[in-house]
């Protein structure tokens, strides 16, 4: 089983991640999640989106990852109770009062470790193994040949993060944030104080943060040694963001089942996903240890990008109806990439509002234009800067 | 103040032994070199050339590599327990015979959850992430006495990373094992780097000698202080039941706040 899993910070989000290619999402109910800050998913929208996903025959994990204090507790045997319920495909967990609770309740629900209890061998896979638990989402710390020995000693289903933000430390081993700003890191609250700049004993500026995750060119050997899901980070991330992701790393993995993926397709695949990204992004702990090319020090700064031009919202005698999204204009060179479509790149010669009158240029976000394009483009497929060359 | 045998203390140096010894300390934690972050670091022969009763700590989070070559270790006779980090070492040090003592720092926050790994562990170091109220209901339900962590700089942070040699490398500085670094004033870490990661310190002591005073000290198994970066005098002044400087409470009467909402 070769699973593409992606977040899902809310329900646009999820049918974007559908859309675009994901096998699974992962999500939060509005309770004991690990992203407190998401939109996440009311009760009534976790019961409708599990049932659209199962329609797409699409699954659907729902976190249950915090770190319990006793006060959290109250509530928890219902909400597993609901979401047994409603047959969401499994629930994510980290603190074992979780599997615990199910087991006395007799509740029945597929249980993932999270990553957040940070397992990085085979015997700690044998250990929740032998508690019922199905998959294990090894810590993002864990290497190629730690992989392969885990998949070879337990035979347990695995799930990897291929790419997004990663923590500077072993995941929920962190509490800078509780001592810092008084939010509890392990319960949804991380301010993620690792990304702050600090000053060293001698007044220097400090840094910790490290690059994003980017495995574009070693999917081939994370199938080879067992992964069964590849895992996308990023719950509070765009549409655009999710989408272009998920197109990427789709079309790799149908390229290693078609035997056809190339360097050039891996070196063009991370092109694209750093420009999403805003970050650069690496391998990290895949094949050696992170060093100094791994982190970012002193005074970078993050300015969202604006390539997203706008989402086709409809394809009609290859006249496509764009709600904008970013400003473009007439004469620019762009491209257009959809869930079904191979990407295609024009001169855009004309700029047609609402109204029928030409536009010179687009500079109002969610304002609809029409746009003549050389082929028919999917419904909900994206316009964006034309960056690089594509290699398909 | 609190029972002398029933304080666990992580050392700095061999010679500290004695030292302590004479303020009636009997129970130590040695840090396993290979095994452990953030603290000075013994080998089995220093341990076996103590001679006397103690535990061994292993607080890194180990791969299956790692794990083999624990499991090829003679551990010596005077070692009685491990405080251990890992749940794959424990699986296979479970019918071991030593003591186990479950060490997961920042994990073990509900009386639910220790009394979960008390069913597999003889005992567990709670987090210093929790009140005091808190800590008193969990020793109200738990099924084994505790370890609670009483004086020491509390280990906030542990990175496989190597976060300092990395920015000095950067700077193309020399490397230092250890750095302080501080936000705007207001928030300052202590950290500590060895080939098997990063290790982070609140730079203020957790003191909280005398609030353990009001907890039911039969649920306590040991009260843990640690002597990492600090001097012998500072850890006699605290074992006398002396005021000393530069101290935090951590959250014992501050709860933290995160934003799920409860219907």
């Amino acid at each position: 089983m070769i699973e593409l899993l992606s977040p899902a910070g809310d329900v646009e989000r999820l049918k974007f991640a559908f859309l675009y290619g994901a096998d699974a999402v992962y999500l939060g109910g509005r309770n004991f999640g690990l992203r407190a800050n998401a939109t996440n998913f009311s009760n009534d929208e976790l019961r409708e989106n599990t049932l659209y996903a199962h329609s797409l025959g699409k699954k659907v994990y729902v976190t249950v990852n915090i770190v319990f204090h006793n006060e959290d507790l109250e509530g928890l045997k219902d909400y597993l109770k609901f979401l047994s319920e409603i047959e969401v495909d499994a629930i994510i967990v980290s603190d074992p009062v979780v599997i615990k609770t199910l087991k006395d309740e007799n509740i029945d629900l597929e249980v993932h470790l999270s990553t957040q209890a940070s397992a990085l061998n085979s015997r700690v896979a044998k250990f929740y193994k032998d508690l019922g638990v199905k998959r294990i989402v090894l810590a993002r710390e864990a290497s190629k040949k730690d992989i392969e020995r885990i998949k070879k000693e337990t035979n347990a289903e695995l799930e990897c993060f291929i790419q997004g933000a990663m923590c500077t430390s072993f995941s929920g081993r962190c509490v800078l944030s509780n001592y810092a700003t008084n939010r509890d890191s392990n319960r949804g609250g991380c301010a993620q104080v690792c990304r702050w700049t600090f000053e060293t004993e001698d007044n220097q500026e400090f840094e910790m943060m490290p690059k994003d995750l980017n495995m574009v060119k070693n999917i081939e050997s994370m199938i080879n040694v067992g992964v069964n899901s590849f895992k996308i980070e990023g719950r509070m991330r765009s549409i655009y963001y999710i989408a272009t992701v998920l197109h990427t790393y789709r079309r790799i993995i149908e390229k290693i089942r078609t035997n056809s993926l190339t360097d050039e397709y891996i070196s063009y695949a991370t092109n694209i996903i750093n420009r999403v990204a805003n970050r650069e992004s690496t391998p990290q702990f895949f094949e050696t240890l992170p060093g100094v090319n791994e982190q970012y020090f002193c005074g970078r700064q993050e300015e969202s990008n604006q390539d997203f031009l706008g989402l086709v919202l409809e394809c009609k005698d290859n006249v496509i109806t764009l709600e904008v999204r970013n400003y473009f204009e007439k004469g620019e060179v762009v491209e257009i990439f959809g869930p079904k479509m191979d990407n295609i790149e024009f001169k855009i010669d004309e700029i047609i509002d609402e109204d029928g009158n030409n536009l010179e240029c687009c500079n109002h976000p969610k304002s609809i234009v029409k746009i003549k394009v050389p082929e028919f483009c999917d419904t909900y497929s994206m316009m964006r800067v034309k960056m690089f060359d594509k290699t398909e | 103040m609190m029972k002398k045998n029933k304080i666990l203390l992580i050392i700095n140096s061999l010679e500290d032994i004695e030292f302590f010894q004479k303020l009636e300390i009997s129970n130590f934690l040695f840090p396993l070199e290979d095994f452990s972050v953030g603290y000075n670091a013994f080998t089995l022969n220093d341990i076996k050339s103590v001679k006397i009763p103690c535990y061994l700590l292993v607080n890194r989070l180990l791969n299956d590599d790692d794990i083999d070559s624990f499991l090829k270790l003679d551990i010596p006779e005077n070692v009685k327990g491990l405080v251990v980090e890992d749940i794959g070492l424990y699986y296979e040090l479970k019918d071991s015979g030593l003591e186990l003592i479950n060490f997961q720092n920042h994990l073990n926050n509900s009386s639910a959850t220790v009394n979960f790994w008390l069913n597999y562990y003889d005992s567990l170091v709670l987090s210093t992430d929790i009140t005091l109220d808190e800590i008193k209901e969990m020793l109200d339900v738990v099924s084994k006495p505790l370890v609670i962590k009483a004086f020491g700089y509390p280990m906030i942070m542990y990175s496989r990373r190597k976060l300092i040699g990395n920015y000095f490398e950067y700077k193309n500085q020399e490397k230092k094992e250890t750095l302080d670094i501080r936000i705007k004033e207001q928030v300052d870490f202590k950290m500590r780097e060895t080939e098997f990661g990063t290790a982070v310190f609140d730079n203020h002591l957790l003191d909280i000698r005398k609030e353990l005073e009001e907890v039911d000290d039969e649920k306590v198994k040991f009260y843990l202080f640690s002597a990492a970066f600090l001097t012998r005098d500072v850890i006699e002044r605290a074992l006398k039941g002396e005021v000393v400087d530069n101290i935090t409470k951590g959250f014992l009467n501050t709860k933290t706040i995160y934003r799920v909402v409860k219907k």
